[in-house]
């Protein structure tokens, strides 16, 4: 299925359910009040090229949804997440090359194990990457910039997290959440983030973080509240000085939080 | 956001959809209608899948605290 316009349906743009083997390239999806792209049960799955604006999400898979590929598409001003893998039974799908720009809630919300997220632009969502349920998913030279309230959370119970090479830019809470076990933080750069630039939660055991950049993350690059994480050749820098990351990035730190509110934005 | 509290909140929000879709459906014209009533099949399937995850959840989370005890 291939270059069709959708727009100003009720349901879901496109549906696929208990399907394997489909293509779905170069569509437009606009103005959808459930999702642009829902796969439902269904594997093996290719979606590339599509463009979804304001939906509910842009991209979801869900109830046990596995080996399907999300590549080069673009999400942008969806009401909840851009892509998404439901639950934990949504399983080595692969989010590759992709856009997620202005959605309300994250960018990409990863549930379920071994599900690979690889160089994909996150431009100004409420949340980042999330990744929960399950084990063994990998995020990797992913952009994440201008997230308004959290960037890349690693829940607690998620074992063997990959991510490696992300640069992690000019976010308004910290760069990169973990609060899981045994995981691997390899070559990442997080850079002038408010609110810290990792953050390794009381939960979070046996990680290594190793050979990271973190740059001008206030008020520290890291943070180590967890047991038996081992931290090495991490390079540590602070702010030069009078560089904080509001001037660097062009937003106020002080203000509130708001989602929605673009209008405040830079307003200091 | 735990398993259970997202499928909860994807319930209530699919429950919504469904019942929206049922109230317009009269306006639908009637040579659409066949394809309509299929989407609204499959979101039933897909809210009754639903659910029987949320009631494996709480039955899993049961027997944990049982086991923990």
């Amino acid at each position: 299925m291939s270059h069709i316009t959708i727009r100003h349906y009720r349901a879901n743009g496109i549906f696929i359910e208990n399907s394997s083997g489909n293509r779905i390239l170069n569509n437009k999806i606009k103005n959808v009040i459930n999702n642009g792209i829902e796969v439902s049960s269904s594997s093996a799955n290719l979606f590339w090229r599509n463009e979804i604006y304001k939906c509910f999400d842009g991209i979801r898979m869900i109830l046990g949804s596995t080996n399907n590929w999300v590549i080069e598409n673009t999400a942008e001003e969806c009401f909840d997440d851009g892509f998404e893998s439901f639950l934990a039974p949504d399983i080595n799908n692969a989010f590759i090359g992709n856009k997620s720009i202005r959605n309300r809630s994250n960018g990409f919300d990863i549930y379920g194990s071994n599900n690979l997220i690889l160089d994909n632009l996150l431009i100004e969502n409420g949340l980042g990457i999330v990744i929960n349920e399950g084990s063994n998913s990998l995020a990797i030279g992913n952009i994440i910039r201008g997230t308004k309230q959290g960037t890349y959370f690693v829940f607690n119970g998620y074992n063997n997290h990959f991510s490696a090479e992300n640069y992690i830019v000019c976010n308004r809470r910290e760069g990169m959440y973990n609060a899981s076990q045994f995981g691997i933080l390899l070559d990442n750069e997080v850079l002038y983030n408010a609110d810290s630039g990792i953050i390794l939660d009381s939960t979070s055991r046996g990680n290594l973080v190793m050979d990271n950049k973190l740059i001008c993350n206030i008020p520290e690059n890291i943070d180590d509240r967890g047991t038996n994480n081992n931290l090495i050749n991490n390079i540590d820098k602070p702010c030069q000085p009078c560089e904080s990351p509001s001037d660097v990035c062009g937003y106020c730190v002080d203000e509130k939080d708001s989602v929605s509110d673009s209008s405040k934005e830079g307003d200091c | 956001m735990d398993m259970k509290e997202k499928i909860e909140k994807e319930i209530v929000r699919m429950k919504e959809l469904i019942t929206d879709c049922e109230s317009v459906m009269e306006e639908v014209p009637k040579h659409l209608r066949a394809s309509q009533e299929l989407v609204l099949e499959s979101y039933k399937r897909q809210l009754a899948a639903l659910e029987q995850e949320l009631l494996e959840l709480e039955r899993a989370q049961l027997q944990n605290r049982k086991f923990n005890i």
